[in-house]
C-alpha cells in the first residue's frame, strides 16, 4: 500500500504544525528538517492492511482537519503555519473519541521521528546530573519535614506496614 | 564490554538455531517435549525439560534480535521487537494499546524486568475459589522461586542506578509514611541506560533472550526455531503429538513424544488451543489485565530520567485496599513527546526541558473481564471494556500522584485525563481531576500485564487446565503461560509466570520419567551419530 501525494503533503503539513523548526533557542530541530514523508511512506508500505489504513486514516482527519475542526473547506496543507498549528490543536483534542485517539497515534509516529533525530536528542537527553539519593538525604535534612527521622528512609528494607 | 566478549545470547552450539525465515523446504524433526513461546514461561519450561535430559524444540514465531544489534531508536523496538509493531489493541468501549513482545525472549526483552512473587492473597483466592491450592501455593513455589532469583540476580535496584525519577518518588512517598521501596528487578550489572523498554543494550537486564533460552540450548538437549509461528497442536487419540507451525517459505511440523507446552501469552494461547481442537466453555474466556495509566510532570530543576532503572520505584500502599500500585516509568524521548501536551512552540518548549520531566504511574487491578477470539482471518481478537470501578481507581490513582507531583514541587503537571486541563499548574485545581469523567475512552491506558482465558481449576466446565497442567480436553496438552492464572493479581506478573513454568516443567518431567527415552535422542544427535 502506498500513500498518495496528497496524503504526503498533509502528513508533512501536521508533522510542521506539531514539531515546527526554530520554536524554541536549544532545540531547533523541527520536522522539515527530518524526512517525514520517507518515515510514513515506509511504515505504511512494510505494515499490514489494519495498520496501514489506520494510519491512512489518521493522515486524512489532519488533512480535513480545518473542516473537521471549525467548518473550514480547506485542507491542512492549504494552510499557513500559525493556522495549522491551531488546527492541530483542535484535532487532537476533538470530542470524537476516534479522531482522538488516531491523531495521538500519528503524533506518537511524529515523536519517532523527532526522537530519533541526534541533534534533537542531545537537547532532550543531556549529560545527567551527579545523584546519589542517600547523600541527598543526608545533606538536606531540612527538606523532609520533622515526621519521620531522616535514618528510616535510609535503612534497607523499611517497611510500613500496608492500609 | 570488550570487543571480543560475546553477549550470552551468542554463545549456543552450532545448528541449535533454526531461522524459519531462512528455511528453504520443509521440517519434520522428533523430540521429547515441544514448547511454543519463547518468553518467561517458555524459556523456563524448556530450559527445566533440557536440564532433566529431555530433548526439547522451542518454537518461537518472532526473530531471535540479539543484544548486539538493540538500538536505543525507538521505532526500531517496535518494528522488530513488538508483535503488530506496538499497534495491538484491547478492542471495547475505549481502545487501550497492547504491548507484548514477539522475539526470543518475548515481552521479557521490552518490559521492566520487575521481580514479585506472587502475593499470598493471590494465592488464597485461587484456593478457595478455584480449588488450585494443592498445586499453586506458596510453599510448591517457594524453591522455584528462589533458584530463579539467584540464577536471575533479583535485587533491588542498586543506589548508584536508582536515578531522580525514582528517588523523587521515593522522597515523597515515604514522606507520606507509605510503604515504598526501589523495585526488585533481574539484574546484573544495571549501568543505569534507561533502556530496559528497548532491549538492554548491556546484557544487564535477564530477559530470556540472554538467559534460559541459551542456557537451554547450551545443554545440547533443546534447538530453537525462531520465525516460525505455530498455527495448532498435532492431536492424534486425543493426546498432543506435536506442532504445526508456518514459516516465510516453509511449513515447520514438530513431533513431540511426550508432550506439548503452550507458552504464547494470554492472547495467543487460547487460539493456539482453540485451533488445536479444546473445546472448553471457559476457553477465551475471564480475561484479566492490569491497564497502566500514567501523569508527567516539569520541575525547575534536573530530573533526568532518561538515567536510571526505567522502572526503579514503586508503592505497593494500596494494592489491596485500593486495587493499584504505583510506580515510576521512565519514557523515551519519543514516548514523551507524545505523551506531553502541547502542540507547535508549545510542545516543543516542553521537550526542551524534557530532562526536567518526571513521569510516574499506576497499574490497576481491574475487576473487568473480556474475552479472547479470533477474526475470519485468524487474528487474534481481544474484547475488553473497564467496569467503573475500574476507572474510579484509576482515576484515584492519577491524583494521588499528581498530588505527589505538586508536593515534590512539580511546577507543571500533565494529567493526561480528557475533560481536565491538560496542564495545571496548582495542587487547587486537582478538584478537576477527582471529578473527571469515568469513561475509559477519557484516560490513555495501557495494557501490558495479562492474565487467564485458559484458566486453571478443578471444575472442567469453568477452566482449561487441569492441576496437571494439562488441558482437560486433550491429553498431553500443557499450558505453563499467564493464560493459566484464574485472575490477574495486582503485582508485576514475569516473577510468577517463571515460578510455575518451573513447578509446571519440573512436575512434567517427574510425570514423564518413568517413559523418558535415551537422554541424547534428539534427531541433531541421531544425525551426528550417523
Amino acid at each position: 500500500m502506498n500513500l498518495t501525494e496528497f496524503e504526503l503533503r498533509n502528513v508533512e503539513a501536521a508533522a510542521r504544525a506539531v514539531f515546527p523548526k526554530n520554536a524554541h533557542p536549544e532545540l531547533t530541530t523541527g520536522a522539515e528538517d527530518l524526512d517525514v514523508r520517507g518515515y510514513f511512506k515506509d511504515v505504511v508500505a512494510r505494515s499490514n492492511l489494519r495498520i496501514a489504513a489506520a494510519l491512512r486514516l489518521t493522515i486524512l482527519f489532519c488533512a480535513f482537519g480545518p473542516f473537521l475542526a471549525e467548518r473550514k473547506l480547506e485542507t491542512l496543507a492549504s494552510q499557513d503555519d500559525k493556522q495549522r498549528e491551531e488546527t492541530m490543536k483542535l484535532v487532537i483534542a476533538s470530542p470524537i473519541y476516534a479522531v482522538r485517539q488516531l491523531v495521538l497515534l500519528l503524533k506518537v509516529h511524529l515523536a519517532m521521528i523527532v526522537g530519533a533525530d541526534p541533534v534533537a536528542r542531545k537537547v532532550m537527553l543531556p549529560t545527567p546530573v551527579p545523584y546519589s539519593r542517600t547523600k541527598k538525604l543526608l545533606g538536606d535534612a531540612n527538606a523532609i519535614s520533622g515526621e519521620q527521622p531522616l535514618v528510616k528512609s535510609l535503612v534497607k528494607g523499611a517497611r510500613r506496614d500496608v492500609a | 564490554m570488550s570487543p571480543d566478549q560475546k553477549f550470552e545470547d551468542e554463545i549456543y552450539p552450532e545448528g541449535a538455531v533454526v531461522d524459519g525465515n531462512a528455511l528453504k523446504k520443509n521440517v519434520d524433526e522428533e523430540f521429547d517435549f515441544v514448547v511454543v513461546g519463547s518468553g518467561a514461561g517458555g524459556a523456563v519450561a524448556a530450559h527445566t525439560l533440557a536440564k532433566a535430559g529431555y530433548s526439547v524444540a522451542i518454537v518461537e514465531e518472532g526473530n531471535w534480535v540479539k543484544t548486539k544489534d538493540f538500538t536505543e531508536d525507538i521505532s526500531e523496538t517496535f518494528k522488530n521487537l513488538m508483535r503488530d509493531e506496538g499497534a495491538q489493541a484491547l478492542e471495547g468501549r475505549s481502545f487501550i494499546p497492547l504491548v507484548q513482545g514477539k522475539c526470543v525472549g518475548g515481552s521479557t526483552v521490552i518490559n521492566s524486568a520487575i521481580a514479585w512473587r506472587t502475593p499470598d492473597d493471590v494465592l488464597d483466592d485461587w484456593r478457595e475459589r478455584f480449588g488450585i491450592g494443592d498445586v499453586l501455593n506458596a510453599k510448591s513455589l517457594d524453591a522455584h522461586f528462589s533458584a530463579l532469583e539467584k540464577e536471575l540476580h533479583v535485587h533491588p535496584v542498586n543506589e548508584d542506578v536508582l536515578g531522580q525519577n525514582n528517588g523523587r518518588f521515593l522522597d515523597e512517598a515515604e514522606r507520606r509514611g507509605w510503604n515504598a521501596h526501589p523495585m526488585k528487578r533481574y539484574d546484573h550489572g544495571c549501568k543505569g541506560s534507561g533502556r530496559c523498554l528497548q532491549g538492554c543494550p548491556n546484557g544487564a537486564k535477564q530477559g530470556m533472550n540472554i538467559t534460559y533460552v541459551p542456557w537451554a540450548l547450551q545443554t545440547g538437549r533443546a534447538r530453537v526455531f525462531t520465525g516460525c509461528r505455530v498455527l495448532h497442536a498435532i492431536v492424534r487419540g486425543g493426546r498432543a503429538v506435536g506442532v504445526f507451525a508456518k514459516a516465510k517459505n516453509a511449513s515447520v511440523e514438530l513431533r513431540a513424544r511426550l508432550g506439548v507446552i503452550i507458552a504464547a501469552s494470554t492472547i495467543q494461547t487460547p487460539n493456539i488451543l482453540r485451533r488445536s481442537g479444546v473445546r472448553s466453555d471457559a476457553l477465551g474466556r475471564h480475561f484479566q489485565s492490569h491497564p497502566g495509566v500514567a501523569a508527567c510532570a516539569q520541575f525547575d530543576e534536573r530530573v533526568d530520567m532518561h538515567f536510571g532503572a526505567t522502572q526503579g520505584a514503586e508503592s505497593p500502599q494500596f494494592r489491596k485496599s485500593k486495587r493499584f500500585k504505583l510506580e515510576t516509568i521512565s519514557m523515551p524521548p519519543a514516548i514523551a513527546a507524545a505523551r506531553i501536551p502541547g502542540v507547535g512552540a508549545e510542545l516543543v518548549e516542553r521537550l526542551a526541558h524534557l530532562a526536567n520531566t518526571a513521569v510516574w504511574a499506576v497499574q490497576v487491578r481491574m475487576k473487568a473481564e473480556g474475552r479472547i477470539t479470533q477474526t475470519l482471518f485468524g487474528r487474534d481478537k481481544v474484547a475488553y471494556t473497564p467496569l467503573e470501578e475500574d476507572v474510579k481507581s484509576a482515576r484515584e490513582a492519577l491524583h494521588l500522584i499528581c498530588e505527589m507531583f505538586f508536593a515534590a514541587g512539580a511546577r507543571e503537571v500533565y494529567p493526561g485525563v480528557y475533560g481536565v486541563p491538560s496542564v495545571i499548574t496548582s495542587p487547587d485545581e486537582l478538584d478537576l481531576l477527582a471529578n473527571a469523567p469515568v469513561d475509559p475512552r477519557c484516560y490513555s491506558f495501557v495494557a501490558t500485564h495479562l492474565f487467564g482465558a485458559a484458566r486453571m481449576g478443578v471444575d472442567p466446565r469453568t477452566s482449561v487446565i487441569g492441576t496437571d497442567f494439562s488441558t482437560h480436553d486433550v491429553k498431553d496438552l500443557y499450558v505453563v503461560d499467564s493464560s493459566l492464572f484464574p485472575t490477574n493479581m495486582g503485582v508485576n506478573p514475569q516473577h510468577s509466570i517463571m515460578g510455575i513454568a518451573r513447578l509446571a516443567a519440573t512436575t512434567i518431567a517427574e510425570a514423564k520419567s518413568a517413559d523418558k527415552p535415551h537422554s541424547k535422542s534428539s534427531t541433531r544427535a541421531k544425525a551426528q551419530a550417523a
